[in-house]
């Protein structure tokens, strides 16, 4: 009995701080419509330091494939879903402006 | 969708919270650990609820016409630090399935909840435009979304090329299904080919 408690209490503390990970006291929508998707916290990992590539040597691209444009003040980069679906989330700075590309 | 990752004059990263909301992915920023609807571009729980993201004018292409277009531009990397099979789609079987996999309330029947739309939003009026439309009728289309006019341009192929106010400027949009941008726009209209 003991030894089972032993187990299982940090196992629910750890269940707990979980489920408490994001604070929703304040939340502007009903929080019984936040609901877990599936992967955990980060279990999808966004991209903080993304990589970028010249046109002409992304070879891992089809002609086809489908890509996210963004043009700032005249740079273009372009973001291929094959990629995004992957990841979800990509921080990145685009003419010094700090954008955030979400698919 | 693509948004300005400053708010308030502060700048923010952002995760994958694992959490969704209407069946949509909510963010969240490293900083302050709030959640961030996707699709609704507002913090809807933690310290920065209620704030909202700042939309960027982004296009969807294929990687040859966006290419010709923009020859010196450059494109993510597969170089990530993450060892994933980009060849091949996590999504796959969603795409075909003809059922939402998460809860969002009632759906509208206006179009069935998987078809795909473009979703447009000026000054908080909403309309959502069936993508297989634009298939039919390439070149221009001009529409008005309450005072605002709008030019959505359509590729040969029928890909939405651009979609812009009257003097020209890029406008945000997504692409989205029908069950999705009608949970987030409840008051959207649908457009219909005159």
């Amino acid at each position: 009995m003991k030894k089972t408690s032993v187990v299982l209490l940090p196992l629910l503390a750890l269940s707990f701080a979980f489920v408490t990970a994001f604070n929703l006291d304040n939340a502007i929508v009903p929080r019984d419509e936040i609901l877990s998707g599936g992967p955990p916290k980060d279990g999808i990992p966004a991209l903080l330091h993304p990589k970028f590539t010249p046109a002409d040597q992304a070879g891992y691209l089809e002609p086809s494939d489908a890509v996210v444009g963004v043009v700032i003040e005249g740079r273009a980069r372009a973001y291929p879903l094959k990629i995004l679906v992957w990841h979800e989330v990509v921080n990145d700075t685009l003419a010094g402006r700090p954008i955030v590309v979400t698919f | 969708m693509v948004y300005s990752r400053k708010i308030d004059a502060k700048t923010y990263t952002f995760g994958v919270s694992g959490r969704l909301y209407k069946s949509n992915v909510l963010l969240y920023d490293h900083q302050t650990e709030s959640l961030w609807s996707q699709l609704k571009a507002q913090a809807v729980a933690g310290p920065l609820a209620g704030r909202r993201l700042t939309a960027l004018p982004s296009v969807r292409s294929d990687w040859k016409t966006w290419r010709r277009r923009h020859p010196h531009a450059d494109v993510l990397s597969v170089d990530t630090g993450f060892a994933r099979d980009y060849s091949r789609d996590p999504y796959a079987g969603y795409y075909r399935s003809g059922s939402t996999w998460f809860p969002v309330g009632r759906v509208r029947r206006d179009l069935a909840a998987k078809r795909q739309v473009l979703g447009i939003e000026v000054n908080g009026v909403a309309r959502a435009y069936p993508l297989d439309e634009f298939r039919r009728r390439p070149g221009i289309l001009e529409d008005r979304l309450g005072n605002a006019r709008i030019r959505i341009k359509i590729s040969d192929r029928g890909q939405v090329a651009a979609v812009q106010d009257a003097r020209g400027r890029l406008l945000p949009h997504i692409f989205s299904y029908w069950f999705a941008w009608q949970a987030f726009h409840p008051r959207t209209s649908v457009y219909k080919i005159p």
